[in-house]
């Protein structure tokens, strides 16, 4: 009787124990005391010397309790600090709530915080558990905070869905990337490479278009505060449309992907931000962009695009454009020779493709007289020169391997020693490059031999 | 005392490496060998695997003895008491600095405010728990909680598959044939299993099996060691290995089945405090039994509470007043090999020469 006693009182007590002590730190984490960051943009302070951090949060109470969830403006507040940690410290005690950053989809640097380098910005969110290695990174050519200010997305109500789901546009596109904040931070500490980030950027056509309707609501004596909200500036957007047309007009030139990046498309929509390209990185700093086209060649030559689209016009197999959506079969073969003094790369790509449209070509496809292996050739043609063009700007402009064939250049090496020892960074910008591709074009779905 | 049957006996060996590859060998493994973890990683199981089939000759002449009643044949009570104490003292340590390890882990990852004391305090009366239900209940729970954890390391492996940079493995012999194969050789001690295996015998409800049981534990050990070591390899660089989380639930941050499947460490790490939980039950249960041979008592369960009270002052000193790095590094190994592969098979081997001399 007495041992049951004592055994009662000694679970109480540990329970109690439990309680009290593991109460803290749940007290801490409880869903209620914190405020869930989505996107965290960093820029340079107006001195210069010092960081402007901006977060952004969803508002929780637009997710209804059965389910269903309605468009609410987030919320963005910034705070100037030394560092990244400091800013959150900071802004604790002024929203009142632990902000947590383990919900963090986006986080956007400035392109001109970029240049300067990101190492230690890099390694401070990656010393923070919160923050999930699988967040993706963003250089942003406008200011970090206009970025995040401008990032609608109309199609997709809840914002930190459109967050999650963006990057996957690079394995249909090859226009963009699925860049990670882990596998950049990998890449940074590893010497041997340059790093890549996703390219982003307002939406020119959409930026001006809310300048015009801002200034012409403020003529028209509009009484909007400065906190407007985005649903607020994209619906004088949809009135103003027509009123704007001249901003409408895309300069021809600008249609070719060798030109596009983010910032700098022929895109006109209801979302302010844009992310095409890729940013170029030499060691921790921002040194140049990838346009449309180079991002393409880049997620092509390191296997990451599943599916993409050209336009090939060759006036000697058609006087027009041919659009060809190709896939590739396979993983590309990539070889690296370090045997002679400057290192020789083989590269090997396979494809298969798929005539999906020609321009006026009613009466070719009728009569089934387009020569495919001309087609193949003249595809074979414009992405080897599209790569070479691609790979020649890696090693004469940025000369720093963002391709990762040095990782494929160790199989030559025994030991990491003899590897450092061959200095593949010093040597890759006089690399030799032999392109090789095999596409296999055919009719589309519809047509067939 | 319940005899433990074959599947049983294999689980515990198997619980012991993995504990000890997942929350400090594979970390030490990747950080010395680089590029080389994998080629080191088959080097030492291969290793592990002739020394296992050469104790289980050895021990073919003492069929269903434990390595105490062995050394009490060689030299009588007094090597025998040594020898008992040796190994408490390795197991102890073994508790104790992987119990540190998780420990840290688990404040940084849940419990920032917590005080460490009642973290520890939580493993200590789990384990508690464990050693105080009698029938060999820590085998048994340990053969439900095993293949869940088994599955666990498996989703690991084949979850991050789309993160994994083959290219990783090269250069093939990553620091050096010195670091992969001479020093590289140390990194044995993940097979702490081995040590069990010296008292598994006198435990066997058909102690004529343990040859088999002893190979097949330490081989699928070796393979879920080789999916661990490959985990990491194939998705970091040394450098970011070295951190105070364990790399396996780094990478397990990673894990991502589109956007409904994410964030699935919490569910790992949880796993792994159950399994964590089930090794230190079979350690404590070892060192528990060893005491009471040496001492000749016999039960010894008024002995868990001033044994689990040791442990928990120890985890404290060491997380208070030490750095963990030295001991599971240097240490740890240190005493792997001049305790497990030193003074086991010496015993062993003199043990084999007295009775030969005998007959």
């Amino acid at each position: 009787m007495n041992k049951t006693i004592l055994k009662t009182i000694m679970i109480i007590t540990v329970s109690i124990i439990f309680i009290y002590a593991f109460s803290v730190s749940f007290s801490s984490h409880s869903i209620d005391n914190i405020s869930y960051v989505i996107a965290l943009g960093v820029d340079l302070s107006e001195d210069k010397n010092n960081l402007q951090v901006t977060f952004e949060f969803m508002d929780t109470s637009s997710f209804a309790d059965n389910g269903t969830s309605q468009e609410s403006p987030p919320i963005i507040d910034t705070v100037t600090s030394t560092s990244i940690n400091s800013a959150i410290n900071l802004l604790n005690s002024y929203v009142g709530k632990e902000i947590n950053l383990s919900h963090c989809k986006v986080v956007v640097f400035s392109d001109e915080l970029a240049k300067k380098g990101i190492f230690s910005e890099i390694t401070e969110l990656m010393n923070n558990i919160q923050v999930r290695p699988t967040t993706n990174l963003i250089i942003s050519k406008s200011r970090a905070i206009e970025y995040i200010q401008n990032s609608t997305s109309s199609l997709e109500k809840v914002l930190s869905k459109y967050y999650d789901i963006f990057p996957n546009t690079s394995e249909y596109t090859g226009y963009t990337s699925n860049i990670m904040i882990g596998n950049l931070y990998n890449r940074l500490i590893d010497n041997s490479c340059g790093n890549l980030a996703i390219l982003g950027g307002l939406n020119e056509k959409y930026t001006s278009v809310k300048q015009n309707s801002s200034s012409s609501s403020s003529s028209g004596n509009s009484s909007s505060g400065e906190g407007s909200s985005k649903d607020e500036s994209s619906g004088n957007y949809s009135n103003e449309q027509s009123s704007s047309e001249s901003d409408n007009q895309i300069p021809s030139n600008n249609i070719s992907p060798n030109t596009i990046v983010a910032s700098n498309s022929p895109i006109i929509g209801e979302r302010g931000t844009e992310n095409i390209g890729l940013a170029v990185f030499k060691e921790d700093k921002y040194i140049g962009d990838l346009t449309a086209m180079d991002t393409l060649c880049h997620t092509i030559i390191t296997g990451e695009v599943d599916t993409f689209l050209i336009s090939i016009d060759n006036p000697e197999i058609y006087e027009n454009y041919i659009d060809v959506n190709l896939f590739e079969n396979a993983s590309p073969e990539i070889s690296v020779d370090t045997s002679g003094e400057q290192p020789t790369i083989n590269i090997k790509i396979k494809l298969t493709g798929r005539i999906v449209g020609i321009k006026d070509g009613f009466n070719i496809v009728n009569e089934m007289d387009l020569d495919l292996n001309k087609i193949s050739e003249a595809v074979n043609k414009y992405l080897k020169n599209s790569i070479s063009i691609y790979l020649n700007k890696t090693t004469s402009e940025f000369c720093c391997d963002i391709d990762d064939f040095y990782k494929i250049a160790k199989k030559n090496f025994l030991t990491t020693q003899e590897f450092e020892d061959f200095d593949w960074c010093s040597k890759y910008p006089n690399s030799k490059f032999n392109i090789s591709i095999d596409a296999n074009v055919s009719y589309s779905l519809l047509n067939s031999d | 005392m319940e005899k433990l049957n074959n599947k049983e006996s294999i689980s515990l060996v198997i619980t012991i490496c993995i504990n000890i590859a997942i929350l400090v060998a594979s970390q030490v493994i990747v950080v010395s060998c680089s590029s080389a973890s994998l080629i080191n990683a088959t080097f030492v199981s291969v290793l592990a695997i002739i020394f296992t089939c050469i104790i289980c000759l050895l021990y073919k002449k003492f069929i269903g003895l434990s390595i105490l009643d062995i050394a009490d044949f060689l030299g009588g009570k007094f090597l025998k008491f040594i020898v008992g104490i040796i190994f408490f003292l390795y197991f102890l340590f073994s508790i104790v600095v992987l119990l540190c390890r998780l420990v840290d882990c688990l404040q940084i990852v849940y419990y920032p405010i917590t005080n460490t004391i009642f973290t520890v305090l939580l493993f200590i009366i789990a384990t508690g728990i464990v050693c105080h239900f009698k029938n060999n209940a820590f085998s048994k729970s340990n053969l439900m909680v095993l293949p869940i954890s088994l599955v666990a390391l498996l989703l690991a492996f084949l979850g991050n598959t789309k993160n994994f940079d083959y290219q990783n493995i090269y250069p093939l012999l990553g620091n050096g044939i010195d670091s992969t194969f001479i020093s590289g050789m140390s990194n044995m001690f993940v097979f702490g299993g081995i040590a069990y295996l010296y008292f598994l015998p006198s435990k066997l409800k058909r102690p004529d099996k343990f040859f088999s049981i002893s190979v097949i534990s330490i081989l699928l050990s070796a393979i879920f060691l080789l999916i661990t070591v490959a985990t990491i390899v194939l998705m970091f660089n040394k450098n970011l290995v070295s951190g105070q989380l364990f790399p396996l639930y780094t990478a397990v941050r990673y894990i991502e089945f589109g956007t409904f499947f994410q964030r699935l460490d919490s569910a790992f790490l949880l796993i792994r405090i159950i399994s964590f939980i089930s090794f230190l039950g079979i350690f404590s249960n070892l060192c528990l039994n060893i005491f009471k041979e040496i001492t000749q008592i016999t039960d010894s369960r008024p002995l868990i509470c001033p044994f689990l009270l040791l442990v928990f002052g120890l985890t404290i000193v060491l997380k208070t007043h030490f750095k963990l790095e030295l001991f599971q590094n240097t240490i740890f190994k240190i005493l792997f090999f001049s305790i497990v592969i030193g003074l086991g098979f010496i015993i062993l081997v003199l043990a084999n020469f007295k009775k030969k001399a005998f007959k």
